[in-house]
């Protein structure tokens, strides 16, 4: 089957995929487009996140028939040239990657949140994050990363007592 | 304009990440398309797929023909209708928050469902064919699910639309197009542990909702239980025991007894056996009055 739509900003075209192949399979296998991966195929690590029409979804549970005629933006359509967005900058800036498998899908989470919740409290960023696992970080440097880039960088200073 | 050629996929790593084949992909976009479409021999519904695909995933048997039903308008409708509240069944989770301010007790349980992404994709339909976390507080907001098949139209309550399994009681073709609730009101909770805070299936999930006369008394009252080991059920013993209670800072006694009993034949899965599911059950659904009219929290 035929399936066209726009990948990080580019009409694209699949051709002869088969109707189950998941939108991960399709990114990562068709296009090169690594930045997703796999962890549990199953939802439950976030590893695959990538955005449809603006919103986070996993990957991996999403069909690529399902984005016909849809926007897909992978981590690799974030930045703009060199020029790293606040969400990415601020992961750096925190250190809030160690292996760097997470990485890309707590990006996409993290984007996906600001978008829809631009000054979260420590809670809101929990919740926003609840769907990534990290088994490296502990998690915290993701959290102050995802604070700082909300311009609402305080968790240093919650809760650590 | 960029085009993929076909590549060959790498074999699975592990005996449980099984690669998925279907033969069609069909996208109807009127609930009369979607049910011709599943009366197709091999073919069957597919929403968000955030069970189906994971289902497949895991060794279960998928449709070879998937009829997909995101491209059918009228199953994401959100509408109230003279103060009952239509919720499309391709309602995805998430958009739920924007009608907390009518139906807040199903907010709450929408919102503990799986992670972020994934409540971007999974449906509203699909939770409660699968009888999963959202049906305990639908269940306490009168649900009647409206289904379309072959036969024509018709509404099923939600309570008893499942067998003592928890499969729907409707076939295949049977295409469940919305649900019906009533307004949350002032007086609700929804309590669930889960084996994460996160992306983890209720143990056991309470849903509570009350009304509340001008005196303070409480007139009438829903209060239903779900979790991975067992069918959704209202608990009419736990209902009549909150019914006419006037101090909102202590449970009636006996309530956390009764939904126990409610459970008694529970036998428990790998989330944890019967016992600890009896005993989380009772101490939330104790928790889920106070919190309904006691300290604001839900």
């Amino acid at each position: 089957m035929r399936i066209d739509f726009e990948l990080n900003g580019e009409a694209v075209t699949v051709e002869g995929a088969n109707p189950a192949d998941s939108l991960l399979e399709t990114l990562r296998e068709r296009f090169g487009l690594t930045g997703a991966r796999p962890g549990c195929l199953t939802g439950d690590c976030g590893c695959c996140n990538v955005h449809v029409d603006g919103r986070v979804v996993p990957a991996c549970l999403m069909l690529t028939p399902m984005v016909q005629g849809r926007a897909v933006t992978t981590v690799e359509g974030l930045a703009v040239g060199e020029e790293l967005t606040p969400v990415q900058q601020a992961f750096h800036d925190h250190y809030a990657a160690q292996c760097g498998y997470c990485t890309s899908g707590q990006v996409m989470a993290a984007t996906d949140l600001l978008a829809q919740c631009p000054q979260p409290t420590l809670d809101d960023a929990q919740r926003g994050m609840a769907g990534n696992l990290c088994r490296c970080t502990g998690y915290r440097k993701i959290l102050e990363a995802v604070m700082a880039a909300s311009g609402n960088g305080h968790y240093a200073n919650e809760g650590t007592e | 304009m960029t085009t993929a050629e076909t590549q060959t996929l790498p074999e699975p790593v592990a005996d449980w990440q099984q690669p998925i084949k279907a033969s069609d992909f069909v996208a109807p976009t009127t609930v009369a398309e979607a049910v011709s479409a599943a009366a197709a021999g091999g073919a069957g519904y597919i929403a968000g797929g955030t069970h189906l695909v994971r289902y497949g995933r895991f060794g279960g048997d998928i449709p070879d023909v998937l009829v997909w039903l995101g491209g059918v308008g009228e199953l994401g409708l959100l509408e109230n209708d003279g103060g009952v509240l239509r919720i499309g069944s391709g309602v995805v989770h998430n958009r739920l928050e924007g009608v907390a301010d009518q139906v807040g007790l199903i907010w709450a349980a929408a919102r503990e469902i799986a992670g972020p992404a994934v409540r971007n994709l999974g449906t509203v339909g699909g939770n409660v064919i699968i009888d999963w976390d959202l049906v305990p507080a639908l269940l306490a907001s009168d649900a009647v699910v409206l289904v379309t098949g072959a036969g024509g139209a018709r509404s099923i309550d939600l309570d008893g639309f499942h067998d003592d399994d928890g499969r729907p009681t409707v076939n295949g073709v049977d295409l469940l197009t919305a649900v019906e609730v009533s307004p949350s009101g002032a007086h609700w909770s929804y309590r669930k542990v889960g084996r994460r805070k996160g992306v983890s299936r209720a143990v056991a999930g309470v849903a509570l909702r009350a009304a509340v006369g001008d005196d303070g008394t409480v007139t009438d009252a829903r209060l239903a239980v779900g979790g991975s080991a067992f069918r959704s059920r209202r608990v009419p013993q736990a209902e009549q025991l909150v019914r006419g209670m006037h101090d909102p800072s202590v449970p009636p006694d006996g309530l956390g007894e009764a939904v126990r009993a409610a459970l008694d034949d529970v036998d428990g899965d790998i989330e944890g056996p019967g016992w600890y599911v009896r005993d989380v059950a009772h101490v939330l659904a104790e928790r889920a009055y106070v919190d309904a009219f006691g300290n604001g929290e839900h």
